[in-house]
């Protein structure tokens, strides 16, 4: 029993993470209609930037990830800014071709970079592990979780409290209607896309003192990112944090029954079997949640 | 022959018909007329298969062919001209044509042979390996109709064919519109373009608000009170060349 | 049937008849101009050309951008190694096992997509799971060799046997026969076949398309059994050739993706530019091990190359080698044809309703 505890509990902050990986996707997603299949590449990077940064002890740790965020978001705006820009005016396919190509770039450039897999950095919480009735969580994998959760918070006061919210969320309801009201919805789009990079790049460094990083991980995590947004997008926010959740525990306990390879494809074909059943929920029922109910210069509770 | 029967439809709530019931005779030309927002691309819509209605029947020549598909309804015989938006600006004009007509030819040779004598016929010949979206607006009208011409079609639905085109252009479309008519075509002519709807039709059917609110000849509909106020409802850039004649007899078009 | 000569009336259509005709006459006598080792270059570069062009029949012509054509090219893998090596079954029955399930495959992935009405980023999204669940599967399948793959195990050699132990020569012809006939088979059907002229309707307006009397869902899934079953041949050819199968060499996303990619590059929707890619591709990786680039440093350096390529290409919106090939040509011979009088722009009568006219 002690076993089906402990792998909940670290499903359940496993999946705390896979949220704040899917938030990102989410808001570039339901914001800007925007395909981002290298989003688990930007939690890629921010899993190197702080390998690369090589911080000893806590607020070094931090401040690393503060800078691959950083490093994260900015990429992500030149991305947005000068390659997927001019062709979601035009429309068509091409940014699903383009970021697809981007996340395997930025995987082999990682993986030219350093070549030695699995890579990883000790514990630089400034607690040990934290055990109670037969479950032992690791300092790593607690502060993971916790900290997504609050970021999950803010980006959720962001985007229904703080007026640049309410803007963001005028974006997504009504392209023309945002732009009678003046909005400059071509900043607002390079804006939203380097924070969903920049959430991503913040869940990889937190993510690197729970697992070794490799290139090949860029794949993996864009996919259960999509699945987050797919099976929770069609609630608010909260859907994909619920989501995220329901991911981390159906990994960990699904590792019970099933070992390793086979009940990740169990994942990936189930995961198949929802994009034919929900993929309608996705885009209208989400941009139905994140509309502002009032006005666009009215803050409305989400 | 073309008998729509109580066709309705609503959109998420929103009735666009309602029992919308009348008949296309085959050689001949009904026009549908009304201002925007009618109902009339629906209407076209659901006769051609794109749509489904939610109620009501369409019967071609007795047979019923509500709600089947728009592949099948084209193998049935009702054919429909579309405007040509930017995806397909990248298709072969000759190809166009060509594709539509294997529903009347056994194979290449003579699929190939029937678009030719139509794109001549239009006088589109010398623009058979230009992409639709390279030759003229007016000229990728031409195209659309001679694919739908070329299919030998039972019922030709025609969507705003004349909108755009130049005087000897509508002229041009006005003659092959008439000889399909008299090769036994049923026809129904969506427009607005009053010089062709005057020299073509043999009935006329109006829609406003999804419903039928008069139907005869041109001169019937016109001096109804009712059609009247329907097109001097809309504004006036819209209404400039729907508006019916007020007096038709004076004009001695009949 | 009417004298093929009269094809060839406009400057383009010449040029490209020579330049053909010129590759293939190379391509004929490459095995006797280089050493074994080039050769087996060769057969890769026409590999990669195959690989591609099968995926640009689904791919670039429907405008299905399926990323699960990898299953296709592992099912051919797989199937030889399971059929020929472990239960000596001839090999070349194997590669029509593998063409068959792919197809089979393919048809119903189609089928489903549109059943379901699955539009372009969830078909992606979908293929790459369906991909990864098969690549899981054949990792802990022991049938499959689970992760350690299948190994090489019998004797026979020739063609009827499609294995050559010594001189890739055998590998390197064969391959090229496959890409002929497919090559010419399938720009027949392009040509000649009402199948094969709805395609391109398909792509671009499937309403449109319905509209004119094309099955839309039932040509989609025809053209994907076809490019997926093709694609399969592929797998059982480089399966013969490096002679160990597993889930980590022929079930990856980086083959999947890089079909896709090259036949992007070289023009999705052309018969020629995925092949040009393909060979293109080769001959970089080649280039680059020339160098003494580490041999894991040559497939990321391709990767990324591909990659960049590809997004510049996407971004300034060129359409691929074959139509800057296209264009270039042009400019320099001509079109060929009279330019079409444009009517003089008389007095419009008429309403443009909506905008929608243009």
């Amino acid at each position: 029993m002690s076993t089906v505890l402990q792998l909940a509990s670290t499903g359940l902050l496993q999946g705390l993470l896979y949220s704040l990986i899917g938030i990102g996707l989410y808001l570039v997603f339901t914001v800007m209609r925007v395909v981002n299949f290298a989003h688990g590449y930007f939690v890629l990077i921010g899993m190197y930037g702080v390998l690369s940064l090589g911080p000893k002890g806590f607020l070094p740790f931090l401040g690393a990830i503060v800078v691959a965020a950083a490093g994260g978001a900015l990429v992500g705006y030149l991305v947005q800014r000068f390659l997927l820009e001019s062709g979601l005016a035009k429309g068509g396919h091409s940014q699903l071709v383009i970021t697809l190509s981007l996340g395997i770039a930025i995987q082999y450039l990682f993986q030219v970079l350093h070549p030695e897999p699995f890579e990883t950095i000790p514990n630089p919480y400034p607690f040990e592990a934290f055990t109670s009735s037969g479950v032992t969580i690791s300092a790593p994998r607690m502060a993971a979780g916790a900290l997504s959760l609050v970021l999950v918070l803010l980006v959720s006061f962001l985007v229904y409290r703080t007026r640049i919210g309410t803007i963001i969320r005028g974006c997504s309801e009504s392209l023309n209607g945002a732009i009678h009201v003046g909005i400059n919805v071509r900043r607002v789009y390079r804006l939203t896309f380097a924070l969903g990079c920049g959430l991503a790049a913040i869940a990889g460094g937190l993510l690197l003192p729970i697992q070794p990083v490799s290139p090949a991980l860029g794949l993996e995590l864009t996919i259960k990112a999509f699945i987050v947004v797919v099976i929770g997008g069609a609630g608010s926010l909260w859907g994909t944090v619920a989501a995220g959740v329901l991911l981390g525990l159906a990994e960990a306990l699904g590792s019970l029954y099933a070992p390793g390879t086979f009940a990740t494809a169990l994942v990936y074909g189930l995961f198949f079997l929802v994009i034919l059943v929900r993929p309608q929920g996705l885009v209208v029922r989400a941009a139905a949640r994140i509309t502002p109910r009032k006005s666009l210069t009215k803050v409305g509770v989400g | 022959m073309l008998d729509v029967a109580n066709v309705a439809k609503s959109f998420g709530g929103l009735n666009v018909l309602s029992d919308v019931t009348f008949t296309a005779e085959s050689a001949a030309i009904t026009a549908l007329i009304g201002p925007n927002g009618a109902g009339k691309s629906t209407l076209v819509n659901i006769i051609g298969g794109v749509l489904r209605p939610d109620g009501g029947r369409v019967r071609l020549d007795g047979e019923d062919v509500t709600g089947v598909p728009s592949a099948t309804a084209f193998a049935k015989g009702i054919t429909r001209t579309f405007q040509i938006s930017g995806n397909v600006g990248g298709l072969n004009v000759f190809e166009s044509v060509a594709v539509a007509a294997y529903r009347q030819a056994r194979g290449y040779r003579q699929a190939n042979a029937l678009a030719r004598t139509e794109l001549e016929r239009f006088e589109l010949w010398e623009y058979r390996d230009q992409q639709l979206g390279s030759i003229p607006t007016a000229l990728t009208r031409l195209v659309d109709f001679a694919r739908a011409m070329v299919s030998r079609p039972k019922v030709l639905l025609l969507d705003e064919v004349m909108a755009g085109l130049t005087p000897h252009e509508v002229d041009l479309v006005i003659r092959q519109v008439g000889t399909c008519r008299e090769q036994g075509v049923a026809i129904v002519m969506i427009e607005h373009v009053m010089q062709a709807v005057e020299a073509l039709a043999d009935h006329v059917v109006v829609l406003n608000q999804g419903q039928v609110i008069a139907s005869g000849s041109l001169g019937d509909v016109s001096r109804n009170a009712e059609v009247v106020e329907a097109y001097l409802g809309t504004p006036p850039s819209a209404s400039d060349d729907a508006r019916v004649p007020a007096d038709n007899s004076a004009k001695g078009q009949w | 049937m009417t004298n093929p000569l009269r094809y060839l009336d406009t400057p383009l259509r010449r040029v490209n008849a020579v330049v053909v005709t010129a590759a293939l006459a190379f391509a004929l006598v490459y095995p006797f101009l280089v050493p074994p080792p080039m050769i087996g270059v060769g057969f890769v570069a026409l590999l990669y050309a195959l690989r591609n062009f099968t995926w640009n029949i689904a791919g670039g012509y429907v405008g299905q951008l399926s990323l699960s054509h990898i299953v296709a090219f592992g099912t051919g893998a797989f199937s030889v190694a399971v059929l020929t090596w472990r239960h000596e079954v001839n090999a070349w029955i194997a590669l029509v096992v593998g063409v068959l399930i792919s197809a089979v495959v393919g048809f119903l992935i189609s089928l489903l997509m549109s059943r379901f009405g699955v539009n372009a980023f969830f078909l992606a999204l979908g293929t790459l799971a369906l991909s990864l669940a098969a690549a899981g599967v054949a990792a802990s399948w022991t049938f499959l060799g689970d992760t350690n793959g299948i190994s090489y195990s019998g004797t026979e050699e020739g063609f009827a046997h499609l294995q050559w132990y010594v001189d890739p020569s055998g590998f390197y012809y064969t391959t090229l026969g496959f890409l002929v006939v497919i090559t010419i088979g399938i720009a027949a059907l392009m040509r000649f076949t009402h199948f094969g002229r709805s395609l391109p309707f398909i792509r671009e307006d499937p309403v449109i398309a319905a509209s004119m009397g094309i099955r839309v869902v039932r040509n989609q899934a025809l053209a994907m059994a076809l490019s997926m079953g093709l694609t399969s041949i592929a797998g059982t050819l480089i399966a013969q050739y490096v002679q160990i199968v597993s889930y980590e060499s022929v079930l990856t996303v980086e083959i999947g993706v890089a079909m896709m990619v090259g036949s992007i590059i070289g023009g999705a929707g052309t018969l020629a530019g995925p092949i040009v890619a393909g060979i293109g591709i080769a001959v970089l990786e080649e280039f680059l091990r020339s160098f003494a680039v580490s041999s894991a440093n040559v497939s990321s350096y391709t990767q990324i190359a591909y990659a960049v390529v590809v997004i510049l290409l996407l971004r300034f919106g060129t359409g691929g080698i074959m139509p800057l090939w296209e264009a270039g040509v042009r400019a320099v011979f001509g079109t060929g044809r009279k330019p079409p009088a444009v009517p003089e722009q008389e007095q419009r009568v008429g309403e443009l309703v909506d905008g929608r006219v243009g």
